[in-house]
Protein backbone atom coordinates (compact mmCIF):
# COMPACT_ATOMS: atom_id res chain seq x y z
CA UNK A 1 0.00 0.00 0.00
CA UNK A 2 0.75 3.38 -0.65
CA UNK A 3 -1.02 5.85 1.66
CA UNK A 4 0.18 7.22 5.01
CA UNK A 5 -1.25 9.13 7.88
CA UNK A 6 0.58 12.05 9.39
CA UNK A 7 1.23 15.31 11.45
CA UNK A 8 1.53 18.88 9.51
CA UNK A 9 4.66 20.01 11.79
CA UNK A 10 5.18 23.30 9.74
CA UNK A 11 7.57 24.40 6.96
CA UNK A 12 11.00 25.53 6.42
CA UNK A 13 13.54 25.15 3.67
CA UNK A 14 16.41 22.51 2.47
CA UNK A 15 18.62 23.39 -0.20
CA UNK A 16 19.00 20.89 -3.51
CA UNK A 17 22.29 19.54 -4.43
CA UNK A 18 22.56 22.09 -6.86
CA UNK A 19 22.12 25.25 -4.34
CA UNK A 20 18.31 25.67 -5.10
CA UNK A 21 16.34 26.65 -1.95
CA UNK A 22 13.22 24.71 -1.62
CA UNK A 23 10.41 25.37 0.67
CA UNK A 24 8.81 21.98 2.46
CA UNK A 25 6.38 20.93 4.83
CA UNK A 26 7.39 18.72 7.23
CA UNK A 27 5.12 15.88 7.76
CA UNK A 28 5.73 13.41 10.91
CA UNK A 29 4.56 9.96 10.82
CA UNK A 30 3.54 8.57 14.04
CA UNK A 31 2.01 5.54 15.54
CA UNK A 32 0.01 4.22 12.03
CA UNK A 33 -0.41 0.79 11.65
CA UNK A 34 -2.66 -0.67 9.07
CA UNK A 35 -5.42 -2.49 11.10
CA UNK A 36 -7.40 -4.09 8.88
CA UNK A 37 -7.94 -5.17 5.53
CA UNK A 38 -11.60 -4.89 3.43
CA UNK A 39 -11.50 -6.92 -0.06
CA UNK A 40 -14.34 -7.07 -2.51
CA UNK A 41 -15.34 -10.78 -1.76
CA UNK A 42 -16.24 -9.72 2.03
CA UNK A 43 -16.52 -5.89 2.30
CA UNK A 44 -17.65 -5.11 -1.45
CA UNK A 45 -14.77 -3.17 -1.78
CA UNK A 46 -10.85 -3.21 -1.43
CA UNK A 47 -9.52 -0.74 1.16
CA UNK A 48 -7.23 -0.70 3.91
CA UNK A 49 -8.20 0.77 7.94
CA UNK A 50 -5.48 2.70 9.23
CA UNK A 51 -5.22 3.38 12.83
CA UNK A 52 -3.32 6.47 13.89
CA UNK A 53 -2.03 8.00 17.11
CA UNK A 54 -2.36 7.08 20.86
CA UNK A 55 -5.65 7.31 22.49
CA UNK A 56 -5.50 7.60 26.12
CA UNK A 57 -7.48 4.61 28.48
CA UNK A 58 -9.90 7.19 29.77
CA UNK A 59 -10.97 8.77 26.37
CA UNK A 60 -12.06 5.09 25.65
CA UNK A 61 -15.41 3.97 26.50
CA UNK A 62 -16.83 0.37 26.12
CA UNK A 63 -18.02 0.55 22.50
CA UNK A 64 -14.58 1.71 21.88
CA UNK A 65 -12.88 -0.79 23.07
CA UNK A 66 -15.00 -3.53 21.87
CA UNK A 67 -13.95 -2.17 18.35
CA UNK A 68 -9.96 -2.31 19.21
CA UNK A 69 -9.98 -5.72 20.95
CA UNK A 70 -11.95 -7.00 17.72
CA UNK A 71 -9.25 -5.39 15.41
CA UNK A 72 -6.71 -6.70 17.95
CA UNK A 73 -4.78 -3.82 18.33
CA UNK A 74 -4.42 -0.65 21.19
CA UNK A 75 -6.96 2.11 21.08
CA UNK A 76 -5.83 5.20 18.20
CA UNK A 77 -6.40 8.94 18.24
CA UNK A 78 -8.00 7.68 14.57
CA UNK A 79 -9.58 5.45 12.52
CA UNK A 80 -9.76 5.77 8.91
CA UNK A 81 -9.75 4.05 5.41
CA UNK A 82 -7.75 4.22 2.20
CA UNK A 83 -9.80 3.04 -0.09
CA UNK A 84 -8.58 0.98 -3.08
CA UNK A 85 -5.07 0.03 -0.85
CA UNK A 86 -4.10 -3.40 -0.31
CA UNK A 87 -1.80 -4.62 1.91
CA UNK A 88 -0.21 -7.54 2.89
CA UNK A 89 -1.39 -9.92 5.67
CA UNK A 90 1.75 -9.98 7.68
CA UNK A 91 2.39 -6.50 6.83
CA UNK A 92 -1.30 -5.88 9.61
CA UNK A 93 -0.35 -4.43 12.67
CA UNK A 94 2.73 -3.10 11.70
CA UNK A 95 4.05 0.32 11.67
CA UNK A 96 3.93 2.09 8.30
CA UNK A 97 7.27 3.63 6.96
CA UNK A 98 7.83 6.69 5.04
CA UNK A 99 10.30 4.88 2.92
CA UNK A 100 6.98 3.83 0.88
CA UNK A 101 7.78 6.81 -0.57
CA UNK A 102 10.56 7.91 -2.52
CA UNK A 103 12.43 11.15 -3.25
CA UNK A 104 11.05 13.13 -6.74
CA UNK A 105 7.48 11.13 -5.96
CA UNK A 106 4.27 12.80 -6.90
CA UNK A 107 1.44 12.65 -4.26
CA UNK A 108 -1.63 13.66 -3.14
CA UNK A 109 -2.02 15.10 0.33
CA UNK A 110 -5.45 15.54 1.83
CA UNK A 111 -5.98 17.98 5.10
CA UNK A 112 -8.65 20.26 6.71
CA UNK A 113 -7.95 23.79 5.83
CA UNK A 114 -7.68 26.16 8.15
CA UNK A 115 -11.00 27.77 9.27
CA UNK A 116 -11.69 31.08 8.27
CA UNK A 117 -14.92 31.69 10.40
CA UNK A 118 -17.87 33.73 8.68
CA UNK A 119 -16.14 35.41 5.59
CA UNK A 120 -17.27 38.44 3.50
CA UNK A 121 -17.23 37.65 -0.23
CA UNK A 122 -14.08 39.51 -0.66
CA UNK A 123 -12.22 36.82 1.17
CA UNK A 124 -14.27 34.06 0.27
CA UNK A 125 -14.92 34.05 -3.20
CA UNK A 126 -12.43 36.53 -4.26
CA UNK A 127 -15.04 39.31 -5.50
CA UNK A 128 -12.97 42.87 -5.98
CA UNK A 129 -14.79 45.09 -3.53
CA UNK A 130 -16.33 48.74 -4.26
CA UNK A 131 -14.10 51.66 -5.38
CA UNK A 132 -12.56 53.16 -2.11
CA UNK A 133 -13.17 56.97 -3.30
CA UNK A 134 -15.04 59.01 -5.87
CA UNK A 135 -18.38 58.96 -4.18
CA UNK A 136 -18.48 55.35 -2.85
CA UNK A 137 -20.63 55.55 0.73
CA UNK A 138 -20.33 53.16 3.22
CA UNK A 139 -20.27 49.32 0.70
CA UNK A 140 -16.71 49.09 0.56
CA UNK A 141 -15.90 45.26 0.43
CA UNK A 142 -19.83 43.82 0.05
CA UNK A 143 -21.13 42.28 -2.73
CA UNK A 144 -22.75 44.56 -4.82
CA UNK A 145 -26.61 43.22 -6.25
CA UNK A 146 -27.94 39.68 -5.52
CA UNK A 147 -30.25 39.62 -8.44
CA UNK A 148 -32.81 41.09 -10.70
CA UNK A 149 -36.43 42.22 -10.02
CA UNK A 150 -40.11 40.86 -10.15
CA UNK A 151 -38.73 38.80 -13.21
CA UNK A 152 -37.19 36.39 -11.83
CA UNK A 153 -38.72 37.21 -8.36
CA UNK A 154 -35.92 34.86 -6.74
CA UNK A 155 -31.84 34.74 -5.90
CA UNK A 156 -30.30 32.24 -8.28
CA UNK A 157 -29.30 29.31 -6.37
CA UNK A 158 -25.55 28.86 -6.08
CA UNK A 159 -24.97 33.04 -5.55
CA UNK A 160 -22.08 33.72 -4.11
CA UNK A 161 -22.27 34.89 -0.55
CA UNK A 162 -20.94 35.44 2.82
CA UNK A 163 -20.28 32.57 4.86
CA UNK A 164 -18.26 30.09 6.27
CA UNK A 165 -14.93 29.73 5.05
CA UNK A 166 -12.79 27.20 5.72
CA UNK A 167 -12.03 24.06 7.91
CA UNK A 168 -13.36 21.40 5.13
CA UNK A 169 -11.37 18.64 3.64
CA UNK A 170 -9.12 19.64 0.59
CA UNK A 171 -7.25 17.90 -1.48
CA UNK A 172 -3.98 19.61 -3.08
CA UNK A 173 -2.78 16.80 -6.06
CA UNK A 174 0.72 16.27 -7.53
CA UNK A 175 2.78 17.55 -5.20
CA UNK A 176 6.58 16.44 -4.84
CA UNK A 177 8.32 14.45 -2.22
CA UNK A 178 11.33 16.46 -1.26
CA UNK A 179 13.26 14.14 1.30
CA UNK A 180 12.38 11.34 3.12
CA UNK A 181 13.69 10.65 6.81
CA UNK A 182 13.34 6.84 7.40
CA UNK A 183 14.97 7.15 10.68
CA UNK A 184 12.39 9.49 12.28
CA UNK A 185 9.58 8.52 10.45
CA UNK A 186 9.50 11.98 8.39
CA UNK A 187 8.79 13.05 5.07
CA UNK A 188 9.12 16.30 3.57
CA UNK A 189 7.27 17.56 1.16
CA UNK A 190 7.48 20.60 -1.69
CA UNK A 191 5.35 23.54 -1.01
CA UNK A 192 2.45 23.92 1.21
CA UNK A 193 -0.08 21.63 2.32
CA UNK A 194 -3.37 21.90 3.87
CA UNK A 195 -4.20 22.95 7.64
CA UNK A 196 -3.08 24.10 10.08
CA UNK A 197 0.58 22.89 12.26
CA UNK A 198 -0.43 19.94 14.31
CA UNK A 199 -3.52 18.82 11.97
CA UNK A 200 -3.54 15.36 10.44
CA UNK A 201 -3.04 14.73 6.90
CA UNK A 202 -3.38 12.21 4.41
CA UNK A 203 -0.84 11.43 1.86
CA UNK A 204 -1.70 9.33 -0.94
CA UNK A 205 0.27 8.53 -4.22
CA UNK A 206 -0.75 10.41 -7.02
CA UNK A 207 -2.91 8.72 -9.87
CA UNK A 208 -2.26 11.86 -12.18
CA UNK A 209 1.51 11.94 -13.14
CA UNK A 210 4.43 9.17 -12.53
CA UNK A 211 7.54 10.22 -12.87
CA UNK B 1 14.06 20.70 20.70
CA UNK B 2 11.20 20.41 18.27
CA UNK B 3 12.03 18.30 14.52
CA UNK B 4 11.83 21.12 12.56
CA UNK B 5 14.46 22.62 14.29
CA UNK B 6 16.79 19.17 14.41
CA UNK B 7 15.89 19.75 10.65
CA UNK B 8 17.32 22.58 9.74
CA UNK B 9 20.35 22.28 11.87
CA UNK B 10 21.54 19.25 9.99
CA UNK B 11 21.33 21.71 6.63
CA UNK B 12 23.07 24.68 8.19
CA UNK B 13 26.56 24.88 7.99
CA UNK B 14 28.82 23.74 10.77
CA UNK B 15 31.10 26.79 10.40
CA UNK B 16 29.36 30.71 9.73
CA UNK B 17 31.22 33.93 10.89
CA UNK B 18 29.06 36.37 13.81
CA UNK B 19 27.97 38.93 11.09
CA UNK B 20 26.30 41.89 12.62
CA UNK B 21 24.10 44.83 10.72
CA UNK B 22 26.49 47.07 9.78
CA UNK B 23 28.95 44.82 9.25
CA UNK B 24 30.92 44.98 5.94
CA UNK B 25 31.24 41.77 4.44
CA UNK B 26 32.71 39.70 1.64
CA UNK B 27 30.98 37.12 -0.20
CA UNK B 28 31.93 34.34 -2.16
CA UNK B 29 29.32 33.36 -4.44
CA UNK B 30 29.83 30.84 -6.60
CA UNK B 31 28.44 31.02 -10.11
CA UNK B 32 27.72 28.38 -12.49
CA UNK B 33 28.03 29.38 -16.21
CA UNK B 34 27.31 26.36 -18.55
CA UNK B 35 30.22 24.12 -17.74
CA UNK B 36 32.16 26.37 -15.79
CA UNK B 37 32.23 27.14 -12.15
CA UNK B 38 33.97 30.16 -10.46
CA UNK B 39 33.89 31.98 -7.96
CA UNK B 40 32.00 36.14 -7.40
CA UNK B 41 33.49 38.58 -4.49
CA UNK B 42 30.75 41.11 -3.66
CA UNK B 43 31.58 42.94 -0.89
CA UNK B 44 29.24 45.46 1.05
CA UNK B 45 27.78 46.46 3.63
CA UNK B 46 25.12 44.54 5.46
CA UNK B 47 21.75 46.24 5.96
CA UNK B 48 19.36 43.84 6.93
CA UNK B 49 19.62 40.29 8.58
CA UNK B 50 16.61 38.09 8.07
CA UNK B 51 15.47 35.02 9.51
CA UNK B 52 16.24 32.34 11.72
CA UNK B 53 18.48 28.98 11.51
CA UNK B 54 18.30 27.55 7.63
CA UNK B 55 16.26 30.41 6.58
CA UNK B 56 18.69 32.90 7.50
CA UNK B 57 19.63 35.90 4.93
CA UNK B 58 22.14 38.82 4.38
CA UNK B 59 21.37 41.49 2.59
CA UNK B 60 24.04 43.36 1.33
CA UNK B 61 24.28 46.57 -0.31
CA UNK B 62 27.19 48.06 -2.44
CA UNK B 63 27.69 51.02 -4.23
CA UNK B 64 29.03 49.84 -7.94
CA UNK B 65 29.70 52.25 -11.04
CA UNK B 66 27.60 55.00 -8.84
CA UNK B 67 24.92 52.78 -8.79
CA UNK B 68 23.34 51.31 -5.35
CA UNK B 69 23.10 47.36 -5.77
CA UNK B 70 21.70 44.83 -3.11
CA UNK B 71 21.73 41.56 -3.17
CA UNK B 72 20.19 38.76 -0.56
CA UNK B 73 22.04 35.42 0.15
CA UNK B 74 20.71 32.93 1.76
CA UNK B 75 23.36 32.45 4.38
CA UNK B 76 23.67 28.30 4.54
CA UNK B 77 23.15 28.20 0.49
CA UNK B 78 25.47 25.95 -0.88
CA UNK B 79 26.25 28.47 -3.41
CA UNK B 80 27.57 31.07 -0.76
CA UNK B 81 31.40 29.70 -0.55
CA UNK B 82 31.91 31.86 2.01
CA UNK B 83 31.24 35.37 4.30
CA UNK B 84 34.19 37.22 5.27
CA UNK B 85 33.43 40.10 8.10
CA UNK B 86 36.21 42.97 7.21
CA UNK B 87 35.22 45.34 9.54
CA UNK B 88 32.18 45.88 12.07
CA UNK B 89 30.83 49.40 12.90
CA UNK B 90 28.29 51.40 15.14
CA UNK B 91 24.80 50.85 14.09
CA UNK B 92 21.99 51.71 16.12
CA UNK B 93 19.10 50.46 13.94
CA UNK B 94 18.55 46.60 13.15
CA UNK B 95 17.70 47.58 9.44
CA UNK B 96 19.77 50.44 7.65
CA UNK B 97 17.31 51.68 5.10
CA UNK B 98 18.63 54.89 5.43
CA UNK B 99 21.79 54.00 4.02
CA UNK B 100 19.79 54.13 0.50
CA UNK B 101 19.47 57.90 0.28
CA UNK B 102 22.56 58.79 1.60
CA UNK B 103 25.94 58.97 -0.84
CA UNK B 104 29.47 59.15 -0.79
CA UNK B 105 30.71 60.43 2.56
CA UNK B 106 27.34 60.71 4.50
CA UNK B 107 27.12 56.74 3.89
CA UNK B 108 30.06 55.75 5.86
CA UNK B 109 29.25 54.27 9.16
CA UNK B 110 31.38 54.49 12.29
CA UNK B 111 33.75 51.77 12.48
CA UNK B 112 33.83 49.59 15.67
CA UNK B 113 37.79 49.02 16.51
CA UNK B 114 39.30 46.66 17.24
CA UNK B 115 37.47 43.94 15.30
CA UNK B 116 36.54 41.45 18.34
CA UNK B 117 37.41 38.67 18.30
CA UNK B 118 35.22 35.38 17.43
CA UNK B 119 35.80 34.29 21.32
CA UNK B 120 35.12 37.94 22.58
CA UNK B 121 31.63 38.50 20.72
CA UNK B 122 30.43 35.31 22.17
CA UNK B 123 30.58 36.22 25.44
CA UNK B 124 27.73 38.93 24.30
CA UNK B 125 25.48 38.44 26.79
CA UNK B 126 22.07 40.05 24.37
CA UNK B 127 23.31 37.27 21.86
CA UNK B 128 22.31 33.75 22.27
CA UNK B 129 25.21 31.29 21.81
CA UNK B 130 25.32 30.13 18.11
CA UNK B 131 24.00 26.46 18.13
CA UNK B 132 26.69 24.16 16.21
Amino acid sequence: MKALLGKKLGMTQIFSAGGDCIPVTVIQVERCIPALKKTPDKDGYQSVLVAYGVRKEKHTNKPLKGIYNKLMIEPARVLTEFRGEDVPDDLIGQQLKVDMFAEGERVNVVGVSKGRGFAGVVKRHGFAGAPASRGSHEAFRGGGSVGMHTYPGHVFRGKKMPGHMGAERVNVRNLQVARVDVERNVILIKGAVPGSNGGLVRIMESRKKKN
Amino acid sequence: MNLIDQLEIEGMKQEVPDVRVGDTVRVHMRIVEGEKERIQVIEGVVIRIHGGGIRKTLTVRKVSFGVGVERIFPLHSPRVEKVEVVKHAKVRQARLYYLRELRGKAARLKELKPVKSAEGRKKNPRKKQQSA
